[in-house]
């Protein structure tokens, strides 16, 4: 199994999940978020907020770095739209290595939460 | 009094002073910072907090380079920049065509019509033939250069001239047809 991408610690402030752990959920986070449907920074930022209830929190210009590397992998693709302010914004959307990525992921992260879940069975953690 | 139009001037220059780089990502982090703004407005904020926060939000733009010079060496970015890689080889096709465009022209002014076995009536359609070449080259070039669009439609029609232009000429325009400007990012 490879190990989790953990790019960066930098992104991540405050927030009641530890950074390490938030660094490592970001991709499969966005890839899942993606996988919904378009989207562009700004609302998957929000987006991930809404979802933790505040408990993860991103310094929102790092996710950017962030998508840039993904769209360099190829798993998601890019394109800029015109809004009605006569402004552009940048969506996102997730491609078919990206499908498989977040399949990846999805299986580790499973893996992982069912140990912990094993572990933990009947402790009062 | 406090201008968010002059507030985001200088927020780009101090992110373009820092490294980043325009118009991809600081019109993406230009698009966040006033969407960032616009809700911290809805909020109940007024423009200088809404702004200041918006601003502090993004972080520092130094961090953020050291980010995207990060992501910028992931294995997706250190494959070939097809870019790059075309215009120096047309540079070299260019200085090769214009050297020899040169020399052809010296060796009639100063030997005359007479190459070799060739032809005497092809050293002048040769010399023609390279110098328009050379010029079509550096026209490209430097389209691509100040004018993308011009550079976009000029390299089209030059890796099509280049086609029945010898063997290495055959290659760059099959290569330029196949690979160049297909996988530069949309940015319209």
């Amino acid at each position: 199994m490879k190990p989790l991408d953990i790019h960066s610690v930098a992104m991540y402030v405050g927030g009641m999940i530890e950074k390490e752990l938030v660094a490592a959920s970001t991709e499969p986070l966005v890839l899942s978020i993606l996988s919904k449907g378009e989207s562009y920074g700004y609302e998957l930022i929000q987006e991930v907020k809404r979802l933790s209830g505040d408990k993860i929190e991103w310094t929102d210009g790092m996710l950017y770095p962030v998508l840039h590397r993904m769209e360099a992998n190829g798993w998601i693709k890019a394109r800029w739209v015109e809004m009605e302010n006569g402004r552009k914004r940048k969506y996102y959307s997730i491609k078919k290595d990206g499908q498989q990525a977040l399949k990846e992921k999805r299986e580790q992260w499973t893996a992982l939460n069912s140990v912990l879940s094993g572990l933990w069975k009947g402790q009062n953690v | 009094m406090f201008n968010l139009e002059q507030s985001i001037a200088d927020w780009r220059r101090q992110m373009i002073a820092a490294g980043i780089k325009t118009p991809v990502p600081l019109e993406e982090l230009e698009s966040h910072l006033r969407a960032e703004i616009e809700q911290q407005r809805k909020a109940g904020s007024n423009e200088q907090d809404a702004f200041n926060s918006a601003a502090q939000k993004i972080g520092p733009a130094r961090a953020l380079t050291k980010e995207f010079a990060k992501a910028a060496k992931t294995k997706g970015n250190q494959m070939i920049d097809h870019n790059r890689l075309y215009c120096a080889v047309l540079t070299i096709f260019g200085v090769v065509n214009g050297l020899t465009t040169i020399g052809l022209f010296y060796w009639q002014q100063t030997v005359g019509w007479s190459l070799g076995h060739m032809p005497a009536w092809s050293i002048p359609w040769m010399t023609a033939i390279n110098f328009a070449y050379t010029v079509a080259i550096v026209a490209t070039l430097l389209a691509r250069r100040y004018r993308p669009e011009a550079g976009l439609l000029l390299t089209r029609l030059l890796n099509w001239a280049l086609l029945p232009a010898l063997v290495g000429g055959t290659v760059l325009g099959l290569y330029g047809l196949w690979k160049v400007d297909k996988e530069k990012e949309q940015y319209v």
